[in-house]
């Protein structure tokens, strides 16, 4: 049984890339990458940090946060979860219709960016 | 502690479940990354209180500048002349601290601080505990 973190790592080994939306508990928070290429993080706002590629710069994923917050305004506005799971598209949508209106445009473009793959995850709240 | 969370050093811990899915899913260099997490825990070149995020008042983030970072394949690659510095992001649990996340964003690798940090976290402190 794995005692640390370090031995964790040392005993582990990356079992590849899929471009797949991740929820994490501990900090209500999603992750989604388009790309395996390494990457530094950019905070936009409290609810978007998005992932650029160090190579070129270019748009490669974003964390979404407060996830749980979005879910319950997701049935505001009538996006629906089905199967216990939430799409990654009307999830963005939803940051875009709740945050300030300067913002939304950047949340547009990623719903529409990262929605094709139809990135589905676990719903929060049955995660938790 | 939950049987599902490991320790990374005295008072802090990581959720098992959440390595296993960067395990998992990647990106490969944030699995190799995590090998970081120790160092700037135990000895953080700046600590940050609050993540202005709503339900993360009382959360912390850690900054430093590891010589080095990792690629896909977990190899070192140096970090001299980046202007990059490490992010370590935890909450406080009743049993200690949890690391959640951990990120390269730009800064300053001489002080530990991140670019825009002051509209990223409430205020810097040099306490060891989480405020609540």
């Amino acid at each position: 049984m794995t005692s640390t973190l370090s031995e964790y790592l040392s005993t582990h080994k990356p079992a590849g890339f899929r471009s797949e939306a991740t929820y994490f508990v501990d900090g209500d928070f999603l992750t989604y990458f388009l790309s395996n290429d390494p990457y530094y993080a950019e905070r936009y706002d409290d609810m978007l940090t998005m992932y650029k590629s160090e190579t070129t710069g270019e748009l490669i994923g974003c964390k979404l946060k407060g996830v749980k917050l979005l879910v319950d305004k997701m049935g505001e506005f009538s996006f629906s979860v089905t199967d216990g799971k939430v799409k990654l598209g009307p999830l963005l949508v939803t940051a875009a219709m709740v945050s300030r209106k300067d913002s939304r445009e950047i949340y547009r473009k990623l719903a529409s960016k990262m929605s094709g793959a139809e990135a589905t995850f676990p719903h929060p709240q049955l995660a938790a | 502690m939950p049987a599902d969370y490991i320790p990374i050093c005295g008072g802090w811990y990581i959720s098992l479940d959440a390595l296993e899915k960067i395990r998992e899913v990647g990106p490969q260099s944030k699995f190799h990354d995590a090998n970081l997490i120790e160092a700037i825990v135990q000895s953080p070149l700046k600590k940050f209180l609050d993540l202005n995020r709503q339900g993360f008042k009382g959360a912390m983030c850690l900054s430093g500048a590891p010589p080095h970072r990792f690629d896909n394949d977990g190899e070192q690659l140096a970090t001299t002349g980046s202007r990059r510095v490490f992010l370590v992001f935890s909450t406080l649990k009743n049993y200690g601290n949890v690391v959640f996340d951990w990120e390269w964003r730009p800064g300053d690798p001489k002080t530990g601080y991140p670019d825009s940090w002051e509209q990223a976290f409430g205020g810097e402190t040099k306490n060891d505990q989480h405020i609540e």
